[in-house]
């Protein structure tokens, strides 16, 4: 057995690119649908226990799922806002608790989710180091944003500009990095959290300045009992820091203010269902979704796609195993001859069919190791692939 | 050594009949056969080899009749005390010259691969002259080289008997001679019986004897002796 082994071993490694061809094209074949099966599956596990997790979402009327993706992973594009008015409104209900999300803008590619601290309490996160966030510009970061961008506690982090060109645009803000929440592998690993009126400094609705009571007098143009009107050269500040962080504050209405979703944690099956109906049915330009809903109509669509990818790849693979069959046997054809010296030479048949065999053998043995390598790894990495995927 | 005696064999298809009714060569006598194309010279080294099977009389070599054991005995047979040469060399692309060597102990499981072997095969390729090309592979060796090559293989399990199908076939006159002469002196030093086809007549003179087809062929165009 062991000298066969060596033949095979040796036949197929003077062959080696007609060796590598054949187990590529027979790993692909037994890959593709293998990958393609574990993540979906690994992806629609990954979604469905997020979404499973989200009781309620209110939003703006619009796409529902594009409400449920960026209120669960805060990515996919921000959907129409709603306004923080609808917070007091099921808080006031006291059917729920609200918990507000604001995700809009970026700091180095993570999406900022402005919120409050019922979300860390809501989704059992963890603190890893340091604290919650108490003020105005501070954040706590998640696992994965602490290890790709090297940060830890004390530490800042720039909020990235909505456009490089808008001038009147949103301006980056920068965030003092106070926590570092466990590692929960979700979307929260990829975020950084601050403060719902953190959010809202980064959109321009809250700024802070230089003290006009206490400024030079060359900087105040107009002054009256009930406004003081400054020039340009008035300090505006781009960093809220203790000692400037009561200079902070809001002009407007609050509850005119935007959220792009309030995730609502109903008291009780029956509180969440009065609450659905009630949204449901008013006439305001709300709505009320059931993440887990939305979620398994989105994969009902995916596992349809799917299933025309594995019958497309089926009939793929059938070609390439034919072609491989074929190549085999052309192979035998032509080795006729060596067949015929080893019999001469003292090999019984048995031996012969054993070696062509081990050939066989060894090329889809080494298919399958691939395979399953590829397949292994697919599982590991390859459902945030897919999430990203489906996300965009 | 060898004795075939009444020895009757024809091709399922076809007219042509092989009969020999007496043919005996001693131990470490060196045998050319000669005639035409067809006359069956190869078909006597194939029954010699336990190969094809008579269908009457006797193919005694070593005191066993191959004529009268099963194919799997004939084998095992063949492959402790027959060595085969051929014209193609029949080398196997993918081994190295080592590995080419050593085949038949890779392939019968009667035979056993032992340091004693790989030794064995070092001085056969120091004795033909290709010891510097152990690693090389068939397609990197001169045809000479292949043929020379395919004698260790023959030699390898040390057998009584040497079958050489036109092993000078395929060489040019320089080689012919130098492996012809490789072939005799390793079968002499050992004693080893070696029966040769050739058409080459220049070179019968250095066999011991020779065996010539032609004048065995009847009238009705049957090879008998």
């Amino acid at each position: 057995m062991t000298d066969i082994l060596f033949l095979a071993g040796r036949y197929l490694l003077f062959h080696r690119w007609k060796t590598f061809v054949l187990v590529m094209a027979i790993t692909l074949v037994v890959f593709l649908p293998a990958a393609l099966n574990v993540l979906v599956e690994r992806s629609a596990q990954q979604l469905t226990a997020r979404a499973k997790t989200t009781p309620l979402l209110i939003g703006a009327k619009g796409s529902p799922l594009e409400l449920t993706l960026s209120s669960l992973y805060f990515d996919g594009g921000t959907p129409t806002l709603t306004r923080y008015r609808e917070v007091a409104n099921v808080r006031d209900s006291q059917l729920a608790n609200p918990i507000p999300l604001y995700v809009r803008f970026r700091a180095s590619g993570y999406a900022i989710v402005g919120t409050t601290l019922d979300y860390v309490e809501f989704r059992k996160l963890e603190y890893a180091e340091g604290r919650s966030f108490a003020m105005l510009g501070e954040t706590v970061i998640g696992a994965t944003v602490a290890s790709e961008l090297g940060l830890s506690v004390g530490d800042s982090v720039v909020s990235s500009p909505e456009s490089a060109f808008d001038l009147a645009g949103v301006y980056p803000l920068k965030l003092t990095v106070v926590g570092i929440f466990e590692p929960t592998f979700t979307a929260d690993d990829e975020s950084l959290f601050v403060d719902l009126k953190t959010a809202w400094v980064i959109e321009g609705l809250g700024h802070g300045h230089q003290n006009l009571e206490t400024a030079e007098a060359s900087v105040v143009l107009q002054r009256d009992e009930n406004r003081i009107v400054a020039n340009a050269s008035l300090l505006q500040y781009n960093e809220i820091t203790p000692e400037n962080a009561e200079s902070f504050h809001f002009h407007g209405d609050l509850g005119e203010f935007p959220v792009s979703a309030i995730l609502v944690v109903p008291n009780d099956t029956k509180s969440g269902v009065i609450l659905q109906g009630r949204v449901e049915n008013s006439a305001g330009d709300t709505q009320i979704v059931r993440p887990s809903l939305v979620i398994e109509a989105l994969l009902a669509t995916v596992l349809t796609v799917q299933q025309y990818v594995v019958a497309a790849v089926a009939l793929v693979g059938l070609a390439t195993v034919s072609l491989a069959v074929l190549v085999f046997l052309l192979s035998l054809r032509l080795r006729q001859r060596e067949r015929l010296t080893l019999y001469k030479i003292g090999s019984s048949r048995g031996v012969v069919t054993g070696l062509m065999a081990a050939e066989v053998l060894a090329v889809i043995a080494a298919s399958a190791v691939v395979s399953a390598l590829l397949t292994t790894w697919v599982s590991f990495y390859g459902a945030d692939l897919i999430r990203e995927f489906l996300l965009s | 050594m060898i004795e075939l005696r009444e020895l009757e064999f024809a091709y399922d298809k076809g007219e042509f009949v092989l009969r020999i009714s007496q043919l005996t060569i001693a131990r470490g006598e060196t045998v050319a056969i000669v005639g035409p194309s067809g006359s069956g010279k190869t078909t006597l080294l194939n029954l010699l080899a336990g190969i094809l099977r008579p269908d009457r009389g006797r193919v005694g070599i070593q005191d066993v009749d191959l004529a009268a054991v099963d194919n799997r005995t004939a084998r095992d047979f063949r492959a402790a005390h027959i060595g085969l040469i051929f014209q193609e060399f029949e080398l196997l692309e993918y081994l190295c010259v080592r590995d080419n060597i050593l085949l038949p102990f890779r392939i019968n499981r009667k035979l056993h691969l032992s340091a004693a072997v790989y030794s064995r095969a070092n001085e056969l390729a120091a004795r033909v002259g290709i010891i510097d090309k152990l690693d090389r592979f068939p397609g990197q060796l001169s045809q000479g080289e292949k043929q020379r090559v395919a004698v260790c293989r023959a030699l390898i399990t040390g057998p009584a008997l040497i079958l050489a199908d036109e092993p000078t076939g395929n060489l040019d006159q320089h080689n012919k001679i130098k492996v012809l002469d490789i072939l005799l002196d390793c079968v002499r030093e050992k004693d080893t019986t070696l029966v040769t086809v050739t058409h080459d007549l220049d070179l019968v003179s250095r066999f011991d004897t020779v065996v010539d087809f032609s004048s065995l062929t009847d009238a009705a165009g049957h090879h008998t002796s």
